[in-house]
């Protein structure tokens, strides 16, 4: 064993008549709270006596520094809770700890929840707590978990409500999708419940997969609504975004609270939808701001693109539920359930308006890489067409180029393509989205795509700025394009790499190209590059948490 | 830094400083409620080594293996940086107790990141800031045999006391003294984790203690 680096050399070891064994005797004790075998080691040693305040001390450190979050071993239940006897951990996670518990007076289980943000909680919250539970107690439908009781101990808020015996959908999913008259049953069994706790008047505001217990006989049950937000008063005054990410509708995403209706939760039954139906969440990034990100912008694949036994139908239902616009999705979540029913029944469903713009812009949301490529290539392609309309003898100048445009919209399809999960193949290719964001945190694959993708833009521009003799006019604007395009990566390493590779084809233009070169107008170009790189790179190194950046 | 007071024969040089400074917290913190950037940051700084010890504590006992936790104690202080408006307490021992609860949740995510055990990112509660992370990091556990904040509020000088005393030990002191006194592991179980033999061990053990209680000033060699 090394010498002790700290034991200075003047101090000889200290008491050593007393052997490890004892100490380590005493500490035993003192850990089982054995007093008796304690007094009697130190009677016995009284060497012993010097070291037992620092024993002492670090085992009360020990108490203080352990606490909540670690269980007692399950040996040590039950517990009594008020009225209620704690039989075993149900669960626990983010939000709090769920126990099965026995009324000891009614002999009945019920689960127990305690809640987030106990002692933290302001007396306001607690106030508002307890009143949306009275108001939750009120509730009784076949299809949600009702609340019994509810109360605030110390300062802790906790819950009282029917127990399921059974998984939740979410756990239910992760063995893959349900079969699609199951998954349209169970949603629409769910969104009656929803129907009726909004006719209620309460928003449960996080309809999601794990909050849709299945007894045995696969019932769904709602659960965790109004009061599943501890502090949702809170959110509401400061637009706190809290929750699921992936099963969050834009307008809370966002933080636009005073947005969040109903419709909210009709998103939210339809994010149930589609994952019953897929297997997967419509989204799911590689961090929370990337989901966030893509559930504010991004258009999910249709659920047949991962299920090829959804039906198109089916799929237009699910979507619609997935708008951003809550004014485009289903207005009730009866409407949802109405529709849902009449497709079962008769394979139709009711139709609604969705206009050209509406699919043309969820065509690109869906594909934003491409689309918006593409809309860039479609418009220089449309002026470079009307030029030639225009002075007929340029057509042979313009050929090349218009040749070059459409060769590059191709690739650029290509790569999407690339990039986008293979048909039915659920969950797996799921982390291989190209466009912007999904592919965001270094997960090899989409940054290799994404990678490609941006580098033939540069090659592309090169070759067609070589093509027109662009190389000193203001056409290279579109460099320092490329660069902050990039950036919706929210990936640094890609954006450094795009600017290299801007800077070298720039530089490469100048000498290359034929012409006279003005090198300090050149550089200058390429110092405001930089200066656009450096930029978008301080701003992804904003959006970009220092725990998301790790990973 | 162990070096300079190692030269120290007293060591009291180091207590009396740890002592000082927990006795300041009280103060720091009630200034920093009112708003008083300094004392904020002299806060943060008493309690580091406490938030570090937790952090190390908790995930090395979720993982059962000696892990890096740097980047929890990081992500805590962080956190309670920008949600300090939002701790409603006002002793020392609930702001203890309250910095405990956002370096458990953190441990907790990242001890299931590192088993791979969440599932998907997507599928899991985020918080996204640290407003929410500390409202979520709950309060009471009723099995749990923490006691209550009051309870709390009386050892609370002792315990920064300790941590930070502990912070200035031999990384294999910190531990030994981690493993048998926090987690309270039989020596059998620190041997494996350690990798070596249990009775070497539980000398290692005792010069650790040796070692931390000239720390606290309690030895004097020659006393």
């Amino acid at each position: 064993m090394r010498d002790l680096p700290h034991s200075p050399p003047q101090a000889p070891p200290e008491e050593p008549d007393l052997p490890a064994e004892i100490l380590d005797g005493y500490l035993s004790a003192l850990q089982k709270g054995d007093q008796a075998a304690e007094a009697e080691l130190l009677a016995a040693h009284p060497a012993l006596g010097p070291w037992t305040a620092c024993l002492r001390g670090l085992d009360g450190l020990a108490a203080a520094i352990a606490g909540e979050g670690e269980a007692e071993p399950a040996a040590a239940l039950p517990r009594v809770f008020g009225p209620y006897e704690l039989l075993a951990e149900l669960g626990r996670g983010g939000m709090g700890v769920v126990y099965r518990a026995r009324h000891v007076s009614l002999g009945r289980d019920v689960a127990v929840k305690f809640l987030a943000g106990g002692v933290c909680a302001s007396g306001e919250q607690r106030r508002r707590f307890l009143a949306e539970a009275r108001l939750a107690a009120r509730i009784r439908h076949p299809r949600i978990v009702s609340i019994h009781d509810a109360g605030d101990r110390d300062g802790q808020l906790w819950c009282a409500m029917d127990l399921v015996d059974g998984d939740d959908l979410a756990a239910l999913l992760r063995d893959g999708p349900l079969p699609v008259a199951e998954a349209v049953h169970l949603v629409v069994e769910v969104a009656r419940a929803v129907h009726h706790l909004h006719t209620s008047g309460i928003l449960h505001r996080d309809v999601k997969s794990s909050n849709i217990l299945l007894d045995a006989s696969r019932t769904p049950y709602l659960t965790d609504f109004g009061l599943a937000r501890g502090d949702d008063g809170d959110a509401t005054m400061t637009g706190t975004v809290l929750g699921t990410p992936a099963s969050m509708s834009p307008e809370q995403a966002a933080g636009r609270v005073r947005e969040i209706d109903a419709r909210s939760d009709v998103y939210g039954l339809g994010t149930v939808l589609y994952e019953a139906l897929c297997g997967t969440p419509p989204f799911g990034g590689t961090s929370a701001i990337d989901t966030l990100l893509d559930v504010l912008e991004r258009e999910p694949l249709p659920p047949s693109h991962y299920n090829p036994a959804v039906p198109p139908l089916l799929d237009r239902v699910c979507l619609r539920c997935l708008e951003k616009a809550p004014s485009r999705r289903p207005a009730t979540a009866a409407a949802l359930a109405d529709d849902l029913e009449s497709w079962l029944a008769e394979g139709r469903i009711v139709p609604w308006n969705d206009s050209l713009a509406n699919r043309i812009g969820r065509l690109i949301r869906r594909y934003p890489a491409a689309g918006f490529r593409l809309l860039g290539i479609a418009g220089t392609m449309a002026i470079v067409l009307l030029r030639c309309l225009a002075n007929p003898e340029t057509v042979g100048f313009y050929l090349p180029v218009l040749f070059g445009l459409a060769l590059w919209g191709a690739l650029t399809v290509l790569w999407e393509a690339l990039g986008t999960p293979r048909r039915g193949a659920g969950m797996a290719g799921r982390r291989l989205r190209l466009s912007p964001v999904a592919a965001g945190t270094g997960v090899a694959a989409g940054s290799w795509l994404a990678a490609a993708l941006v580098l033939t833009d540069v090659i592309f521009v090169t070759g067609l700025l070589a093509l027109v003799d662009g190389k000193s006019g203001p056409l290279v604007a579109v460099y320092p394009l490329l660069v902050t395009a990039a950036g919706l990566w929210l990936d640094r390493r890609l954006v450094r790499v795009v600017t290299c590779a801007c800077l070298a084809a720039h530089l490469t233009l100048q000498i290359a190209a034929p012409g006279p070169v003005v090198w300090h107008v050149a550089l200058i170009f390429d110092v405001l590059m930089l200066c656009t790189a450096a930029i978008t790179d301080f701003q992804i190194g904003r959006i970009r948490l220092p725990r998301a950046a790790t990973r | 830094m162990a070096g300079d007071r190692d030269a120290d024969p007293q060591g009291s040089e180091a207590t009396a400083s740890t002592d000082g400074r927990s006795a300041r917290i009280a103060g720091w913190l009630a200034a920093a409620r009112r708003g008083d950037d300094a004392a904020r940051e002299r806060l943060f700084d008493a309690c580091r080594s406490y938030v570090d010890l937790a952090a190390r504590y908790h995930l090395q006992r979720r993982l059962r293996a000696k892990v890096d936790a740097s980047d929890i104690v990081q992500q805590s202080l962080l956190e309670a940086h920008r949600g300090f408006d939002r701790f409603a307490g006002e002793s020392p021992g609930e702001w203890l107790a309250w910095l405990k609860r956002i370096v458990v949740h953190n441990a907790y995510d990242e001890a299931k990141r590192y088993r791979g055990t969440a599932k998907r990112d997507a599928g899991r509660e985020v918080p996204l800031d640290g407003r929410g992370d500390a409202a979520e990091a709950w309060a009471f556990d009723p099995a749990s045999s923490e006691p209550s904040p009051s309870q709390h509020a009386v050892r609370w000088e002792e315990e920064v006391r300790l941590a930070a005393a502990l912070e200035h030990l031999p990384e294999d002191h910190r531990d030994i003294i981690l493993l048998r006194n926090l987690e309270r592991l039989p020596f059998e179980e620190v041997a494996k984790r350690m990798g070596r033999s249990a009775g070497a061990c539980r000398m290692l053990w005792m010069r650790a203690i040796a070692g931390l209680r000239e720390q606290l000033g309690e030895s004097t060699p020659d006393a």
